[in-house]
């Protein structure tokens, strides 16, 4: 009896300084996050034929060494090799950054969805976002390529119709997708998260099923289109880098300030709107937010599933359920886990390139099952706790 | 209520589900200050009077007014400042802590553009404090018993600095000693601040001690109003709830209805 008390006593004198260090765990847990993004470019710049780290270095070029790589990217390269330059800046750089940008922007896109879904198992792949993503993309199919030439400051860029149409098209088939889903699963101005996800399965297999269809008619197209469907960042540039960047960082700061309404909608529409959210406009606005996540995503990296789903469950467990850490945290974690499965994609097969998102797939798979099972044997885990 | 401002006004409100008429020409009106229950059996419009009150459900123009105000004009955000709800359950799946939770109380104050400043805190602390879970504010509010949830959702619905609480059973999932602990609350605060508390009760007997008028709803209507001596006849209760009950009175003054069985359906009304 004696001993019960002074625990309880000991557990009080704790609490008072319990908020304290959970605000500093959260800053810290994305401190960690940064210093860890920035660690991250630095190594997989390693990564690739001609070295460091890699396989297949060709005959004609020696080895880089790791310092070269590392005076290349703080900007001190000028005594090295100028293919070295080349290779790290105009190669792997952009390709690390795109992919960085990219997971970013799944992992934000997936932490909206679960806290406006209150659902642990929502993300931008299985309520069907992705797919709708696709099928925009796969238009392109259909409409006939046409290659127009700017020419400005005395530099002649040349694009097609189909280049400038994607992100849009993308885009409006995420959005789209979503409203479909959403109010699929609405009855009764409720949404029933059983009804959702099974809905977005739903729709998302039969808009991938479109998608499959446009792929065996237009069976001249089926490999490249086959192969950006897996999800992957060959052939990227700093130009697309540019037009990415842009997007993903917007989205992500305007997210950011919708930290408090996240957290409010984690404890029910009913609740939010009784604290004074305007529920239906902070839903609209998260959603059109999610869907340029995605959209944008997919535009530039075909479909890569599982990474919003993953991320903010892991960036999680660290900082719990509030949105204030949580948003960035989830940024940070996805650009990091994204370089890193792109870094084994493109040097795991030596020469040729393994797709992306059947890395995520294979590692994201078995995650979604495991969190079936533990969130049916405990609830609470899912948010955090 | 007389020569008392009123703060919630209600008049000839009627609301429909599809066809099936739920409130039929309501119509009272609270004082600034007051605290009323609204008691009725299930499915007499207790619930959907709430939330034709809380802004959830819209009702027609002009039929409800909160301070002055017509509740079906009014954006959420300046509802939100006025009115404060407290659930019937209360129950939460997500690992926030105390402090987190009250400070949600804030939203409406708080631009989407700042941090909350010292005087969110302020009133954040001051909520807990007059609510008691102060010493609770690091603890995560999945890790609470009900009681203690309970005062912590009341503690959110003081830092939203509202005129008029709401409250939806507030006590139904809780043991006696916390019934009367957090409907003392409630009156505590009633009385030392002046706050308009209007809410829906189950319980006769808690309802009787703690209002100082009650609201009896049968099939959408007001049955009666008035002091609960007024109210709770044995002749009300057996029509409203098919119960024969005998009315009497407590040593300290309390209504106490001690309940006998169902009466028949086919006795005299």
């Amino acid at each position: 009896m004696v001993t019960k008390k002074a625990g309880k006593r000991g557990r009080k004198a704790i609490v008072a300084k319990d908020v304290e260090r959970r605000r500093a765990k959260g800053i810290y847990f994305n401190l960690v996050l940064l210093a860890s993004l920035i660690v991250t470019i630095f190594l997989t710049s390693m990564f690739g034929s001609v070295g460091p780290i890699g396989y297949n270095t060709p005959n004609n070029i020696d080895k880089m060494p790791p310092q070269a790589v590392f005076d290349i990217l703080i900007g001190q390269g000028a005594r090295w090799n100028q293919t070295y330059s080349i290779i790290v800046l105009e190669v792997r750089l952009p390709r690390i950054v795109m992919a960085a940008l990219v997971g970013c922007a799944l992992g934000v896109a997936g932490a909206i969805m679960q806290a406006l879904f209150r659902n642990p198992m929502a993300d931008p792949y299985v309520l069907g976002l992705s797919s709708g993503a696709a099928l925009g993309a796969s238009a392109t199919l259909v409409v006939p390529i046409t290659v127009f030439t700017v020419v400005g400051a005395g530099v002649a860029i040349q694009f097609s119709n189909t280049e400038v149409l994607l992100p849009f098209l993308t885009f409006a088939g995420s959005l789209g997708t979503i409203f479909l889903v959403y109010n699929i699963a609405r009855t009764g101005g409720k949404v029933n998260t059983d009804t959702l996800l099974l809905s977005g399965i739903a729709v998302s297999a039969f808009l991938g099923s479109i998608v499959m269809f446009l792929l065996f008619v237009k069976e001249k197209q089926f490999g490249s289109l086959f192969f950006w469907m897996l999800g992957g960042f060959s052939g990227i540039n700093w130009e697309k880098v540019a037009v990415i960047a842009p997007v993903v960082l917007v989205c992500v700061i305007v997210t950011a300030f919708y930290r408090k309404d996240l957290n409010l909608l984690l404890t029910g529409e009913d609740t939010a709107k009784h604290l004074g959210m305007d529920v239906e406009k902070v839903k609209q606005t998260l959603l059109v937010l999610a869907s340029l996540l995605t959209g944008i995503s997919v535009a530039f990296a075909g479909i890569i599933g599982f990474v919003g789903l993953i991320v903010p469950h892991i960036v999680r467990l660290r900082v719990g359920p509030d949105h204030r850490y949580l948003i960035l945290a989830s940024a940070l974690a996805g650009a990091i886990f994204l370089v890193w499965v792109d870094t084994i994609a493109r040097t795991i097969l030596g020469q040729s390139e393994l797709p992306v998102g059947i890395i995520t797939a294979m590692s994201g798979g078995p995650f979604f099952l495991y969190l079936l099972r533990t969130s049916r044997r405990s609830g609470r885990w899912m948010f955090g706790g | 209520m007389g020569d008392k401002e009123a703060s919630l006004e209600v008049k000839d409100l009627s609301f429909s589900y599809g066809k099936r008429r739920v409130l039929k020409d309501v119509t009272f009106e609270v004082g600034t200050g007051e605290f009323v229950g609204v008691l009725g059996p299930n499915g007499s419009g207790k619930s959907t009077l709430l939330n034709c009150l809380s802004g959830l459900l819209v009702p027609d123009r002009e039929k409800v007014r909160v301070c002055g105000k017509d509740v079906a004009v009014m954006g959420s955000n300046e509802m939100a400042r006025l009115v404060a709800i407290v659930p019937q359950d209360s129950s939460m799946n997500f690992a926030f802590t105390v402090e987190d939770i009250v400070l949600m109380g804030r939203y409406s104050h708080i631009s989407r553009f700042r941090f909350e400043d010292a005087r969110d805190y302020a009133v954040a602390e001051e909520a807990m404090r007059a609510t008691g879970v102060w010493r609770l504010r690091g603890r995560l509010v999945t890790d609470l018993s009900g009681g203690e949830r309970q005062r912590v959702i009341i503690a959110r619905a003081l830092a939203q600095e509202p005129k008029v609480l709401l409250l939806d059973e507030p006590t139904t999932h809780l043991d006696i000693r916390h019934q009367l602990e957090v409907l003392g609350l409630i009156k505590e605060l009633n009385d030392e601040r002046g706050l308009t508390v209007l809410s829906v009760f189950h319980d006769l007997n808690l309802a009787a001690r703690f209002c100082g008028r009650l609201l009896l709803m049968d099939d959408g209507a007001v049955m009666a109003k008035g002091t609960p001596e007024e109210v709770l006849t044995d002749m009300n209760v057996k029509r409203t709830f098919q119960v024969n009950a005998k009315i009497g009175k407590s040593d300290k003054g309390w209504v106490i209805i001690e309940v006998g069985e169902v009466a028949t359906r086919h006795g005299p009304a």
